[in-house]
């Protein structure tokens, strides 16, 4: 079990860039990020336990967040896509996010 | 398939005989007499005879009335020659002992069948000895009444074959006893639940391959995890019915994890190829084998998750959707999700309360939505290896009302529905009010993308939905449509948002539902369209810079000032296929904006500025009087009724506030005399006679409009 923070990037997810940006954390540019319907997750990534602040932007739709890490590590934070696409939904929480 | 797992059983069904019995033989009282011991659901097939000699059976009946779940539907496939073929489903209220009716809310039909609209249908036994009968009689849709006899085949709907492999490190649980687990509904039976009986209480007859040997873990590469490539492999090399073919059989595979980590617990993995959902894959030792800490039986709490999940995986080689995943992708009509549902198909951790609350009221089956679709839909949709992967797993969840109002049809003006390579394509929507009373609806009910669904599907690829250019938000204005009376809407399928929707050569479906306001849904037919092939080099040619965002935006908003790459496009469309189709098109795009000043937004740096971009009415005139008055009928027919008399009203009230009344007036007349020739509605002919008698150099400008 990873002891940092781990990103997943998971519902509404289609064909779609992802920035990923963190203080002390080099950016991160993902590609052709699609949710696997079937699992409802599209990607996850491992993140230093220092990261305290995230910021991800989904350039192509203008949709962007900007989130404050809840303390406790390790950390698993979710991502969806609202159904709308105007927005980034965020859950965090202290167990990992479960796919079948 | 044991007799109290069907959704519906005979007892004492035979199997099926030679029937040498006449529709008259199967009488009320024969009805009534086995009605008392009479369970009806099951698959019933027609069997038609030339003279005395039985030819093959091939229309069928799949009744679901009574039994395991029963779904108070029916559906059916009636065929007429080779090509033609109706896949109907219908709701049904029961009106009799054994006797039911209902409306056919869905219809997927190929080549010309009728369109009927109700189903009555009656169970019962000829003869003693003999086997069930149903007859079904078809009425409504302006078609000629048909009634069918089908004989009693079996209480399944399906046979499908699974053969579950497994790694020498895997756990499976291919059965388990409900009552293991303390955690569960008071009123769960006790009893054995296998993964086939599950599956026979959804519906089919299932079979079991025998497991072959351990699966070597040398397919999982040197890590001992397992990738989506690798279980392909593994599946065509292990798995004896392994075909790139559709077929009623699936590969269930357990292994211990998959390269992704404990947090995956299974996976259909087959999205890979031309034929997906043979083949899914169960992670015993992922995190459906860590019971909570406390839990009061733990052992049985992960048999359980390892069961779940088996059902869950294979749910999805059926083309199930996750429960909260019901409106995405390409159902035919809008379907509602389930987030709390108490279904194979959800997440138990998911659901408000957790697992915990999940099980505490799961009773082991699918939702209904689910059991319709695995039970009714049309079999290329369910049936493994055939329809990809999350296409169609919505099927119909509409809240169809049993008497609807409306009467919703798809159709373009042309003779044939067959348009040229390039004709950009545009359909017309037309709502009748077929109740006995007059209905308030919103005006721009079928303009309006808040009211729309409209879902097309080129020959085997995944249906699309269709998502308009703009979104109008409208003052709401409401209309009265009297009974009988119709609406009619132009809509340009051709482009959407997200690129060319009906563009290729090939053959298209498109259906069409309206969400009227108070929930009820209107479903159309599925339409039928086929795009020829390309004419020549020229189209071809023509098609690399044609089909593009910008010139279906420019087509959908009748025009640009800013996009000069599509303008140029266009143009050249113009010189080089002058008498296509296409080319009238072109014309009404680049001339409508050319008629007077219009504004531009100009956004250089800071300073936004708007700029008044002069209108060249010579060339206007020009490009107008070629799209719509040379080759008028065909100018009709490929722009649709509808938008050719908006765009002559838009063209001869230009004329005439230009002080061109004579010419505005003479082109209005040919106008008329086009539509009246292609039987256009006398009462729309005479609105637009009045209105070019109305024309003179005070003529108003009509409001802007577009297609979409």
């Amino acid at each position: 079990m990873p002891d940092g923070v781990t990103l997943d990037l998971r519902e509404g997810f289609d064909a779609d860039e992802v920035a990923i940006r963190a203080p002390g954390m080099s950016d991160t540019q993902l590609v052709a990020v699609s949710t696997r319907l079937q699992i409802g997750r599209a990607r996850s990534l491992p993140l230093p336990a220092a990261v305290q602040q995230l910021d991800i932007e989904l350039p192509r739709r203008g949709v962007r967040t900007q989130l404050q890490l809840l303390p406790g590590r390790p950390l698993w934070v979710g991502v969806s896509l609202s159904r709308d696409g105007q927005r980034l939904e965020v859950q965090q929480q202290l167990t990992p996010f479960r796919y079948a | 398939m044991k007799a109290d797992e069907a959704p519906g059983l005979s007892l004492d069904a035979d199997p099926m005989t030679s029937d040498e019995d006449s529709l008259d033989s199967f009488s009320a009282e024969a009805q009534l007499g086995a009605a008392a011991q009479l369970r009806a659901s099951g698959l019933y097939r027609r069997k038609p005879t030339v003279g005395k000699l039985p030819i093959a059976q091939r229309d069928e009946l799949r009744l679901d009335v009574d039994g395991r779940y029963p779904q108070n539907m029916a559906s059916g496939v009636l065929r007429s020659g080779l090509a033609n073929r109706l896949h109907w489903v219908a709701r049904l209220q029961r009106t009799g002992p054994a006797a039911w009716q209902g409306r056919i809310f869905y219809r997927d039909r190929s080549g010309a069948m009728p369109l009927y609209t109700q189903v009555v249908i009656t169970v019962g036994r000829p003869a003693l000895g003999k086997p069930l009968r149903a007859q079904v009689a078809f009425s409504g849709g302006n078609a000629t009444p048909l009634t069918q006899a089908y004989e009693f085949v079996s209480i399944s709907l399906d046979t499908v074959e699974f053969e579950f492999d497994a790694t020498p490190d895997a756990n499976p649980a291919l059965a388990i006893q409900t009552h293991g687990h303390p955690n569960r509904p008071p009123s769960l039976p006790n009893e054995v639940l296998s993964i086939a009986k599950v599956y026979e209480r959804a519906g089919f007859n299932v079979n079991l391959a025998p497991a072959g040997p351990a699966i070597p873990m040398a397919g999982a590469g040197v890590d001992g995890v397992w990738s989506d490539t690798e279980m392909h492999d593994a599946m065509q090399a292990h798995w004896s019915r392994f075909a790139d073919q559709p077929q009623w059989a699936l590969w269930v595979f357990h292994a211990a994890l998959h390269e992704s980590g404990p947090d995956l617990g299974g996976i259909m993995f087959d999205d890979i190829g031309p034929n997906h959902r043979q083949g899914t894959a169960v992670f015993t030792e992922s995190f459906v084998s860590q019971a909570p800490a406390g839990d009061a039986a733990p052992a049985a709490w992960v048999a359980r998750m390892r069961f779940w999940t088996a059902c869950h995986e294979m749910g999805h080689a059926f083309n199930l959707a996750h429960s909260w995943q019901k409106s995405l992708g390409t159902p035919w009509v809008p379907l509602p999700d389930e987030p709390e549902a108490r279904s194979f198909m959800n997440y138990p951790y998911n659901v408000f309360g957790g697992q915990t609350a999940f099980f505490a009221d799961f009773d082991f089956r699918f939702s209904d939505p689910e059991l319709q679709f695995m039970r009714h839909a049309p079999r290329r949709f369910v049936q493994m290896g055939n329809a990809a992967w999350f296409d169609h797993h919505g099927f119909e969840e509409a809240c169809v009302s049993p008497e609807p109002r409306l009467a919703l049809t798809v159709r373009v003006n042309h003779e044939r529905a067959e348009l040229q390579f390039l004709e950009p394509a545009m359909i017309e929507l037309k709502a009748t009010n077929v109740s006995n009373q007059p209905l308030l609806l919103p005006e721009d009910l079928l303009r309006d993308s808040h009211h729309l669904t409209l879902v097309v599907k080129r020959g085997d690829q995944p249906a699309r939905l269709w998502h308009p250019f703009a979104t109008a938000c409208h003052a709401p204005v409401v209309r009265v449509l009297a009974p009988g009376e119709s609406m009619y809407a132009p809509v340009f399928v051709g482009a959407a948002r997200d690129g060319w929707v009906v563009a290729e050569p090939g053959r298209y479906q498109l259906q069409a539902c309206l969400h009227l306001p108070g929930g009820e849904d209107v479903v159309s037919a599925p339409m039928a369209l086929r795009i020829a092939p390309p004419a020549g080099y020229e189209e071809e040619y023509l098609a690399q810079d044609l089909f593009s965002t910008d010139v279906g935006r420019v087509l959908a908003f009748d025009g640009t000032r800013e996009l000069g790459g599509a303008n140029d496009i266009l143009r050249e469309t113009v010189a080089r296929l002058p008498k296509r189709a296409v080319g009238t098109h072109a014309r009404v795009a680049l001339g409508m904006p050319l008629r007077r000043t219009g504004k531009v937004l100009r956004s250089d740096g800071n300073s936004p500025t708007i700029e008044a971009v002069k209108g060249l009415p010579d060339e206007a005139r020009t490009l107008l009087g070629e799209a719509l008055l040379t080759r008028q009928d065909s100018a009709a027919a490929t722009l649709g009724h509808v938008d050719f008399r908006q765009y002559m009203e838009l063209f001869t009230g230009w004329l005439a506030r230009e002080g061109e009344t004579k010419a505005a007036k003479d082109a209005m007349t040919k106008g008329c005399d086009t539509l009246e020739k292609r039987k256009v509605k006398p009462a729309v002919v005479a609105e637009m006679r009045a209105f070019g008698e109305a024309l003179s150099s005070h003529s108003v400008a009509r409001k802007p409009r577009t297609r979409k």
